[in-house]
């Protein structure tokens, strides 16, 4: 019986490419398979290749007998974070997809209208469409951490607060793609605050009201980042005022004296999940001035930690705050009001933080994409 | 090691043809040979470095299994039994102890624990392999190879080790002997190659995506649309995955030499299941042919026999694709179709083109479903979003939350080179001008910088905050 080979043999020599054209693909294949290696180690290149992964990249691994079972794997980790051209590869792959599809090459970032990006993670979608509703236990559960917290900390003659930002969706739906359609109603972040302000006396901060009422007065002044999921100074600034308001505490020099300033916007998280930040037109944002205190200063600065600032010449009191990275853009505000202020992200947040610090106000800063978080919070 | 990885496509790959180029100009066939099995070796055990020693077991098992065939002619039924005794016994090992316990557990309400074996990668198709070389000796249909180095290269030899096609001995042993390369020949195994890993990339990852997104929401979530849209999807993410890395395989294997039978004959034209599966994972169906159902009495001893043994050869391809019921349940359902082709049904089926095509599509598809669901449960509950779609409307998700343009560009692409373009070509004679021209190597070069570009992408995995 022939095989295959003897079969195809005839058939094969009549169904062959020329010489000429075989050797070119062959070239062009070792070109796209073999050479970028080479290339890369040619002196002088100059490459982008900047870590925007806010991750470690992998390390190269050391080649022993007892771990002999990850090592493919480690090695396979390293090659694919430290492949010649790698960035600007990725670059260009979402280029493509982003320019000439309108599409995302990460399925955490939705493309939206007139440039802007959204963020999907954390069940932003669910809260946006109604679909993640807390059931009254857990309602009762938030309800119950809260007034516990606020008790706890009045005893002690401390005030809280609870702030919690809306979701860059529920700010500019007309932004999203119309598949997303009209914010849901009812949502989680309207669940949560009209059943704390009915069944509790805590102070609920929520500067959705404020921030639409700010958007419908001047809708061409953006509160948001296009490109990034974060309110931007302007944004903060409003949220602030309505913190400082719902703490009773006056804000130090009139409207008039403060000054809003047009700026060119920096890409953010969005374009870097997208590594397109090179790419990508951020937009506008906003400075905001005039209310600073000529003494403030910032003491520590960690992102994931402790964010000191003071102000001695501010009579305000001290102020500690629980936050995720909505607080970072509130901090000019925050910083210049008190006298004291420590802003921990809540990785590096310990309830003995209070009892350490003794400040005169505690606040609680949670994004709507987290208000999950307000289930496991409590301060007793 | 994947194909689809950049290990594979920047290193392995070219390190390992030029090696082969070098030895096989300036050396012989046989170093080629050494080098080929050290490379495919190598290969299996970057992704599976402890299993490959099973692997040479397996190997080492049958090629003693067949010098004793060739040698004991009195006994070697015995060897031949035993040979397959403990292929099936590896293989139910690792793959079907968990199925088999938990089967268990679950008839006689017992709770013992799950061994939780990990699967080696590509048991199922070196085992396969390496019994059609020991049942093929015993046949007669070609000698025992006495080289275990020529024998393992035939079982391990990397294009084909983790998803084929399985490649019958008798196909290969000359050519593992003696073969040349050339720079044509090269050329056709590149091109070939490129269209597989550009349907792999480009089109099979893209649906994959959006067919994993809808199979992992809860049930209750998924609307009429979107189970078909997850089904559509499904149904060509499997056919371009797994005729992809066919194409793959081919077009390697004419890179150092070898030449391998179809795999894939575009079964989304299939006017019949029976059609269907003279096109669709060729080897494997040819295996089964081969080597259980004639063995069984094929068609041969009655309707009720054949009956029997097709249902038979059906189970098995379920189970042989995973350990899981809803494996079996997809071949019985194929099963069950064939059979009732042979009948009146067939005949009735067959009058009508549009009707034939229209019919076989829809078996298809709805089988892929229970294919690719977790369980029978949820495959029925998918499927009757499908076909009763005035019940499950509307759930509150919207499908472009699974998929956006891009997605719906691969699906339009992926429907129409499934079949149609290459008709519609045919047609027109477009195909053969296409074929090795310049505009051909143009879109090749595009389609596999693409799939570079898309691999490399995958590489990218960043956050929002800063992860420790």
């Amino acid at each position: 019986m022939k095989t295959v080979h003897q079969l195809t043999h005839a058939q094969e020599m009549s169904d062959l490419p020329g010489r000429k054209k075989s050797m070119a693909a062959i070239i062009l294949f070792l070109l796209l398979t073999a050479c970028p290696w080479l290339l890369w180690l040619i002196p002088g290149r100059s490459v982008q290749n900047a870590n925007t992964e806010n991750r470690n990249l992998a390390e190269l691994p050391v080649f022993s007998f007892e771990t002999f079972a990850e090592y493919p794997m480690l090695m396979d980790a390293w090659l694919d974070d430290h492949l010649p051209f790698r960035s600007s590869l990725v670059e260009w792959n979402s280029a493509i997809d982003y320019f000439l599809l309108h599409s995302s090459t990460n399925e955490l970032v939705v493309p939206g209208k007139e440039g802007w990006l959204f963020y999907t993670e954390n069940h932003s979608t669910d809260y946006y469409k109604g679909r993640n509703l807390f059931s009254e236990k857990k309602l009762k559960k938030i309800a119950q951490n809260m007034q516990s917290t606020k008790d706890a900390l009045e005893a002690k003659g401390i005030s809280f607060a609870l702030v919690i930002a809306p979701n860059r969706e529920r700010m500019y739906p007309e932004y999203l793609p119309d598949w997303y359609g009209i914010p849901a109603q009812p949502n989680a972040l309207d669940q949560v605050v009209s059943y704390l302000r009915e069944h509790t006396d805590v102070t609920v901060v929520s500067p959705y009201d404020r921030l639409m009422a700010e958007k419908e007065k001047s809708p061409e002044t953006i509160l948001y980042h296009k490109t990034d999921t974060h309110w931007n100074d302007l944004g903060a600034y409003y949220a602030a005022r309505e913190l400082l308001d719902a703490l009773g505490i006056p804000f130090p020099v009139g409207e008039d004296a403060i000054n809003i300033e047009k700026k060119d916007d920096t890409p953010g998280d969005m374009a870097d999940l997208l590594n397109l930040k090179r790419l990508i037109t951020p937009g506008e944002t906003y400075v905001v001035s005039g209310y600073q205190a000529e003494d403030e200063e910032t003491v520590e600065f960690s992102f994931f930690g402790h964010i000191r600032c003071k102000a001695p010449s501010r009579r305000t009191g001290r102020i500690l705050v629980a936050r995720d990275s909505f607080c970072s853009a509130m901090i000019p505000v925050i910083r210049s009001i008190f006298t004291e202020s420590d802003m921990v992200h809540h990785r590096a947040f310990e309830n003995s933080l209070i009892d350490a610090e003794q400040p005169d106000y505690f606040v609680y800063e949670v994004v709507e994409r987290q208000l999950n978080k307000l289930l496991k919070f409590k301060y007793e | 090691m994947l194909f689809s990885s950049m290990t594979f496509i920047w290193l392995f790959l070219p390190i390992v043809f030029i090696g082969n180029a070098i030895l096989q100009r300036f050396g012989s066939c046989k170093a080629a040979n050494i080098l080929l099995l050290a490379a495919s070796l190598f290969f299996y055990a970057w992704g599976e470095p402890v299993y490959v020693l099973l692997m040479l077991v397996s190997i080492s098992v049958n090629w003693m299994a067949g010098i004793l065939i060739d040698r004991f002619t009195r006994q070697r039924s015995i060897v031949l039994f035993l040979d397959i005794i403990i292929n099936l016994v590896l293989l139910a090992y690792f793959k079907y102890a968990d199925m088999l316990v938990e089967t268990w557990n679950t008839i006689t309400h017992s709770d013992f624990p799950l061994p939780q074996i990990a699967l080696p990668i590509g048991i199922s198709f070196f085992t396969f392999q390496a019994m059609s070389y020991v049942i093929d000796v015993w046949r007669g249909e070609c000698l025992a190879q006495k080289n275990w180095a020529d024998l393992a290269l035939y079982i391990s030899f990397f294009p084909q080790l983790i998803a084929g096609p399985i490649v019958k001995y008798k196909d290969i042993s000359e050519q593992i002997s003696q073969r040349s390369i050339s720079a044509e020949k090269t050329a056709s195994g590149i091109r070939r190659f490129c269209y597989g890993f550009s349907k792999k990339i480009l089109i099979a990852n893209v649906l994959g995506l959006c067919a994993d997104n809808i199979y992992s929401l809860k049930i209750s979530a998924v609307s009429c649309v979107m189970a078909w849209i997850a089904c559509l999807a499904y149904t060509l993410q499997i056919y371009y995955d797994f005729s992809g890395y066919s194409d793959m395989a081919i077009g390697l294997g004419k890179m150092f030499g070898f030449d391998f039978h179809e795999n894939f004959r575009y079964p989304y034209c299939s006017r019949s299941i029976r059609e269907f599966w003279r096109r669709w994972h060729i080897s494997l169906s040819s295996w089964f042919r081969d080597y259980l159902y004639i063995p069984l009495g094929g068609n041969r001893k009655g309707t009720a026999r054949t009956w029997l043994n097709l249902l038979i050869v059906f189970f098995c391809t379920g189970i042989w694709h995973g350990a899981s019921w809803t494996f079996v349940f997809w071949g019985i359902f194929h099963g069950f179709f064939s059979l009732i082709e042979r009948g009146r049904f067939g005949r009735a089926i067959s009058r009508c083109h549009i009707l034939s095509y229209i019919y076989t599509l829809l078996v298809v598809m709805s089988g892929w479903v229970f294919f690719r669901a977790e369980t029978l449960s949820k495959g029925f509950a998918l499927v009757k979003r499908m076909f009763l779609p005035w019940l499950y409307s509307s759930t509150g998700y919207s499908v472009w939350e699974f998929m956006n343009i891009h997605t719906v560009l691969v699906i339009c692409i992926g429907i129409f080179g499934a079949g149609i373009l290459q008709y519609l070509a045919s047609l027109t004679k477009l195909n053969a001008r296409w074929k090795y021209s310049v505009p051909e190597m143009m879109f090749c070069t595009v389609t596999f910088c693409l799939s570079l570009l898309s691999l490399v992408g995958d590489t990218y995995n960043p956050f929002i905050y800063f992860r420790f």
